[in-house]
């Protein structure tokens, strides 16, 4: 039922100076779980890129592997000594392995991992983890900065177990949740009001909408283009958002979802009235379909074509010739 | 194709992370003393905040230097673009009439080259404690509006011996000390004259010995301070900058 998407791009500096990208995205599915994991390598670090790999692929199986498990410990130091010693211990071996010091490798971690009914979010270090739920984008955990700009908790700092934050919650109205690293936050943090720019939503919709073979390309384009102009840091993000449904994609959205989807203002009169005969013709083009055909189906007097052409330009439907029909049902 | 996902107009324009730099600048009566070698002595002597001197005809003072050396700082961060955005300049004199804020933090786009003039005694103590307390208002502001900033700097120049108030000068070391301990502070002290007091000047820097300023050349100095803000200001987060004290040796040595 879960969805996870996302990318890591090289910011300026680092493509400047040569050096490879030390942000890193990782990914874990398995028995109805579902887990994605960011990791900023610390600039200071040596081997930044291969601490952030690592301990983003541990963390996103260790979580998919032991997730009832650490749900069902009310012990949370317990469970953040574990994950930390997990982690410490991929690292090390990593670290013997490519023959340099266990600091070498250190990079902040930010995960997610869900699965029907519960959700587990990890944040060490900077960068910023926001959630969306009914509609509304919040912050679940800000950046936690030391006192100055370049300062900040890794994976490998001695006082980790002290700095890690660990959340868990239902997942009951949750449509997804974002983790940023901290050239990414740049973009999409408002660090004054402490609150996520409302784009997010659209991404994170998107992100459950398209499949990942475009939606990657998409927002890896977005990213570098726009994202890293902000800042001279790496840029990463990772999504987990809630999997729509292939047959109908905006069956189990929410009313302000599927009003944003079709382009139907919210305060606009006649919105609700709107919003049904959408979702009717939605419906009905499960099979193809002529204009007249729907037309006559839903007693439109002066033609549908500006209501299909918002649709067309959204990507729910295409159409071919004369004939308009939804688009997952015509991939098919 | 990712502009229709995320558009330029979409994103927060976070302001850029402030490095702040104080400059405590001794502006006593001695630093009007002429540089040997560019005027004229006459037969005239007068004692001068504690030493007896030559009256001198034309000639570049102590001052000046200092003067076209703030100068070259501007002109170098405000000639990089990150490091003009980024670059917070507070300037705290002592002199006459004790302790003076020349020039507040601010971006130095609204602030404009303090002039500086010598005469009087030197209360190093109260011009750094009066820079502490500047430092410190400012980074309540910064918390306040959501803007991160790097460890700030602070520069303490002199030619002489501090003057002041005994109990201010102890209570500015604790201080300064006490800061520079707990990493949350980078000093460099400096002494431009060979009567400086390298005694007290080591006194608030516990991390580095106080430098000597050789030949008057401020113009080096505060230029090479100007590039270590233009390199701090374009490092990238997380990333250890090659900070002043880590290069600081190819200065040292001028």
């Amino acid at each position: 039922m879960w969805k996870t998407t996302g990318c890591a791009v090289i910011g300026r500096g680092h493509e400047k100076e040569g050096l490879p990208c030390q942000d890193q995205v990782a990914f874990a599915a398995g028995g109805g779980i579902a887990a994605a994991v960011l990791a900023d390598g610390a600039g200071s670090a040596k081997m930044a890129e291969e601490g952030a790999i690592c301990a983003a692929k541990i963390a996103a199986n260790y979580l998919v592997a032991h997730f009832h498990e650490i749900l069902a410990d009310d012990d949370a130091t317990a469970v953040k000594e574990q994950l930390l010693a997990t982690l410490k211990h991929a690292l090390q071996e990593r670290a013997e392995e490519l023959d340099c010091a266990l600091r070498d490798l250190a990079s902040t971690l930010l995960a997610v991992a869900a699965d029907d009914e519960q959700l587990l979010i990890v944040h060490l270090g900077d960068g910023v983890i926001g959630y969306l739920k009914e509609g509304e984008l919040r912050v679940v955990s800000a950046p936690d900065n030391g006192e100055f700009a370049n300062v900040t908790t890794f994976v490998t700092s001695p006082d980790a177990l002290v700095k890690l934050r660990i959340y868990r919650g239902g997942v009951e109205n949750v449509e997804g949740i974002v983790l940023m690293s901290d050239g990414t936050e740049q973009s999409f943090y408002q660090k004054q009001q402490r609150r996520l720019m409302p784009r997010l939503v659209h991404v994170m919709r998107e992100a459950a909408l398209v499949d990942n073979r475009v939606f990657v390309p998409q927002l890896v384009d977005a990213m570098t283009t726009v994202v890293t102009a902000r800042t001279q840091d790496d840029c990463s993000i990772a999504l987990l958002v809630r999997a729509i449904d292939e047959e109908n994609p905006l069956a189990g959205k929410d009313d302000a979802a599927r009003m944003e989807a079709f382009g139907i203002v919210a305060d606009a009169p006649c919105a609700r009235r709107r919003l049904r005969l959408c979702d009717e013709i939605y419906g009905y083009l499960a099979k193809p379909r002529t204009e007249r055909a729907i037309c006559r189906r839903f007693h439109i007097r002066f033609g549908a074509k500006k209501k299909l052409a918002r649709l067309l330009a959204k990507g729910y439907i295409v159409k071919n010739g004369d004939i308009y029909q939804r688009a997952c049902a015509a991939r098919e | 194709m990712g502009q229709n996902l995320i558009r330029v107009q979409d994103l927060e324009d976070n302001p850029t992370a402030r490095v702040p730099v104080c400059l405590c600048l001794d502006v006593s009566g001695s630093m009007n003393i002429i540089i040997p070698g560019t005027g004229r002595a006459t037969n005239e002597q007068r004692v001068i905040d504690g030493q007896r001197v030559y009256i001198a005809e034309g000639g570049v003072s102590r001052l000046d230097e200092m003067q076209k050396g703030i100068e070259s700082f501007y002109e170098t961060v405000r000639s990089d673009p990150q490091a003009h955005d980024a670059a917070e300049i507070c300037v705290v004199t002592f002199g006459a009439g004790g302790a003076h804020i020349a020039c507040d933090f601010a971006g130095v786009d609204r602030q404009t080259v303090p002039r500086l003039s010598a005469d009087g005694e030197t209360p190093m103590g109260e011009a750094v404690n009066l820079a502490l307390d500047c430092l410190e208002q400012r980074k309540k502001e910064f918390k306040e509006a959501g803007v991160d900033y790097f460890q700030p700097w602070l520069v303490l120049m002199t030619d002489g011996v501090p003057n002041g108030n005994q109990q201010a000068l102890e209570q500015a070391i604790t201080r300064t000390r006490n800061l520079a301990n707990a990493n949350r502070l980078t000093v460099f002290p400096m002494a431009v004259s060979e009567e400086a007091d390298l005694a007290t000047l080591s006194r608030f820097s516990p991390k580095r010995p106080p430098a000597k300023l050789k030949n008057m050349n401020f113009k080096d100095f505060f230029e090479w301070l100007g590039k270590s803000v233009q390199q701090l200001s374009n490092s990238v987060p997380g990333e250890k900058p090659t900070l002043p004290h880590d290069n600081v040796d190819t200065w040292w040595e001028i």
